[in-house]
C-alpha cells in the first residue's frame, strides 16, 4: 500500500513540485498517473522510492514512513520494489541474461536461485530465445522488457515505472503495459506514469492526473465500477 | 554474503582492466610520487645514520676538583649518567691523563717524566664521556657542571649544535616532503576513483535501485583504489631495489675523493628492504583506500 498524507516536495532551488498530495494506492491495484511534463509525476516516483525526502506530509510504502526510516534501511526496503525507467537502464556490455543476473548478483542472491529465476524471468517476459543479446541487438520494446524481467526478478510486491514507453514505438508501447498488466494479474501492484493518453484509454485502470504539483483529478477504471 | 563480494571484487578488477589507460596513467604518478617518498626516507636514513655516528665521536671530558674521595667521584659519575643522553662513561685518573699526555707527544714525552713522582702530577682527574644525544647538548652540559665536585667540562658545542640543526632539518623537512607526496597521491587516486565511477554510473544507478547496499556498491571502487596503491607500491619497491644497489655499489667504488672523506658507506639495502617493502604495498594499500574512501562519498550518490 501507498500512502501519501499532505506531502509538499520543494526542491532546494524553490521549485515546489508537489504541493499538498494526498492519495492512497491499495495493494493490487494498477494506477497510472498522468498529466503534462514538469508536473510532479517524478517527483511522485522518487518520493515512494525514498530518492527524496517530502518537506512536509507523511509518505508510506508497504508500511513504512519513508520519513523516518533510517538510511541503512533504504536498499532493504528498494528490494521489494521493482522499478523501470523510460531509458531502459540496461548495461551495455551485458547480455539480457547478465542485465537481469547483475540485480540479483548485487544483493546476495546465491547462485543457485539466479540460475533458476534468470531464465524464468525473461521467459516470463517473452525474450527467453534472446538471452545472449547485449542491448544494442535488441528493439527498444525488447530492450524495456528486459528491464522488466529485472524489476521483477527480485520478486517485488510493487511495481513502479516512469514512463516506461516513452521510448518505444507506439505499437509496441501497448505490449509492455500489456505485460504489465499480466503481472498485475498476478497480484503484484503496479503504478505506471505516462502522458499517453491514447495509451491509458486502452486498458481500464484507476488514473490520477497532477497537474503543477497538484492532484487534480482521480478516476477509478471501469472494471472496478463492475464490481 | 560472499556470492555478491566476490562477484563485486571481480568487478573492481574488471574495472582497472576496462580503464587501463586511466590505471596506467595513475600507476604512473602513483610510482613517482613514491618513488619520491622513497628517495626522501632513504636520503634522511642515511643523512641521520652519518649523524649518528658524528654523535657517537662527540666526547666531552668533565674534570673533577682535586683529591675526592672514592664515594664522592662515585657519586659524580652517578649523576652524569642519571642526565639520561650518556652512551658510555670512562674514569681517567690523573696518572692515566699524564701518560696519555706523555704518550701522545712520543719522544717528547719523557719531559714529563718527573711529574709522575709524588704529588708533582697537577693534572686533574677527569671522566671521558660520549652521548648518544647531542640534542640540548648546552643544557646537558649545564646540569653536569652544577654537580658538586665538577670543576669543569670542556665539550665542542658548536659541532653539537650544527648535528642537532641538520638533524631537525631532516626530520621536519622530511614530514614535509612524505606529507605533500601523500597528498598528491590520494588526490590521484581520488580522481582515477572519480573517472571511474562517471564511467560506471550507469551501473551504480541500477545497484541503488536494486537494493544494493552501499558497501556492496563501493566495494568494487575500493578493490580498484587499493589494486592501484599495491600495484604501484610493488614496482616503486622494484626500482628502488636496482636503483639503490646500483648507488651502494657506486658509493663504495668511490674511495680517495672529496666523497667518500664524507660517506664511508651507505646504509645496505638489506637493512631497510624489509620495511620498504612493507611500507610501500601497506602505503599504498592504504593511499588507496584511502583516496577511495575520501573521495567516493562526493562523487557516488548512494
Ligand atoms: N532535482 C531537482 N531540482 C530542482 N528542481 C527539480 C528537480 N527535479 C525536478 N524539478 C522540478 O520539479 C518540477 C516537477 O518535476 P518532475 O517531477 O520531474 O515532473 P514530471 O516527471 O511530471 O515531468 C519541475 O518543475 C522540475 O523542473
Ligand atoms: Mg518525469
Amino acid at each position: 500500500m501507498i500512502e501519501f498524507q499532505n506531502v509538499t516536495k520543494k526542491y532546494p532551488n524553490g521549485t515546489i513540485a508537489l504541493n499538498k498530495v494526498d492519495l492512497r494506492i491499495d495493494d493490487g491495484e494498477f494506477v497510472f498517473i498522468v498529466g503534462s511534463s514538469g508536473a510532479g509525476k517524478s517527483t511522485l516516483i522518487k518520493l515512494m522510492l525514498r530518492e527524496e525526502t517530502a518537506n512536509s506530509g507523511i509518505v508510506k510504502v508497504n508500511g513504512k514512513n519513508l520519513g523516518k526510516m533510517p538510511r541503512y534501511r533504504i536498499p532493504k526496503f528498494r528490494r521489494s520494489i521493482g522499478i523501470v525507467f523510460q531509458d531502459f537502464r540496461l548495461i551495455p556490455n551485458m547480455t539480457a541474461y547478465d542485465n537481469v543476473a547483475f540485480a540479483l548478483r548485487v544483493t546476495n542472491v546465491p547462485s543457485r536461485e539466479i540460475k533458476r529465476k534468470v531464465p524464468y524471468m525473461l521467459n516470463l517476459v517473452g525474450l527467453a530465445s534472446k538471452m545472449k543479446c547485449k542491448p544494442e541487438e535488441l528493439s527498444g520494446g525488447e530492450q524495456q522488457r528486459v528491464a522488466l524481467a529485472r524489476a521483477l526478478v527480485n520478486s517485488p510486491s510493487l511495481i513502479i515505472a516512469d514512463e516506461p514507453t516513452g521510448n518505444i514505438d507506439p505499437e509496441l508501447s501497448y505490449e509492455i503495459v500489456d505485460l504489465l498488466n499480466e503481472i498485475n494479474k498476478l497480484g503484484v501492484t503496479v503504478v505506471m506514469v505516462t502522458h499517453e493518453h491514447d495509451l491509458v484509454e486502452q486498458f481500464n485502470h484507476r488514473v490520477i492526473t497532477i497537474d503543477k504539483g497538484e492532484v487534480i483529478r482521480d478516476t477509478e477504471g471501469l472494471e472496478a465500477n463492475v464490481c | 554474503m560472499l556470492n555478491s563480494f566476490f562477484y563485486l571484487v571481480k568487478q573492481g578488477f574488471k574495472n582497472l582492466w576496462n580503464n587501463h589507460l586511466m590505471s596506467l596513467a595513475s600507476i604512473g604518478v602513483l610510482v613517482s610520487c613514491m618513488l619520491l617518498i622513497g628517495a626522501a626516507a632513504l636520503l634522511s636514513i642515511n643523512v641521520s645514520n652519518i649523524i649518528d655516528e658524528l654523535e657517537d665521536q662527540s666526547e666531552a671530558i668533565v674534570y673533577l676538583d682535586d683529591d675526592l674521595s672514592e664515594e664522592w667521584i662515585n657519586y659524580v659519575r652517578e649523576n652524569i649518567v642519571a642526565t639520561g643522553k650518556i652512551a658510555t662513561i670512562e674514569f681517567i685518573s690523573k696518572e692515566e691523563a699524564l701518560y696519555s699526555m706523555m704518550e701522545s707527544m712520543g719522544d717528547d714525552g719523557i719531559l714529563f717524566e718527573a711529574y709522575s713522582q709524588g704529588d708533582s702530577n697537577n693534572l686533574p682527574d677527569s671522566f671521558r664521556i660520549t652521548f648518544d644525544d647531542v640534542s640540548d647538548l648546552e643544557e646537558t652540559l649545564a646540569k653536569i657542571e652544577t654537580v658538586d665536585g665538577v670543576y669543569s667540562i670542556s665539550a665542542l658545542t658548536e659541532v653539537a649544535e650544527v648535528i642537532t640543526g641538520v638533524k631537525r632539518m631532516v626530520y621536519i623537512g622530511g614530514i614535509i616532503i612524505i606529507g605533500l607526496l601523500i597528498a598528491v597521491s590520494l588526490m590521484i587516486i581520488g580522481n582515477t576513483i572519480k573517472i571511474t565511477v562517471f564511467s560506471r554510473r550507469r551501473e551504480v544507478n541500477i545497484m541503488k535501485y536494486v537494493g544494493a547496499t552501499n558497501g556492496f556498491i563501493r566495494l568494487p571502487f575500493i578493490v580498484e583504489g587499493i589494486s592501484l596503491g599495491v600495484i604501484s607500491g610493488g614496482i616503486s619497491y622494484g626500482i628502488i631495489y636496482f636503483a639503490y644497489d646500483y648507488l651502494v655499489k657506486w658509493v663504495s667504488s668511490q674511495n680517495a675523493t672529496w666523497f667518500s672523506q664524507i660517506i664511508t658507506d651507505l646504509v645496505p639495502f638489506s637493512v631497510i628492504s624489509d620495511y620498504l617493502l612493507i611500507g610501500f604495498l601497506a602505503g599504498g594499500a592504504f593511499i588507496g583506500l584511502f583516496g577511495c574512501v575520501a573521495f567516493i562519498g562526493k562523487h557516488l550518490k548512494v
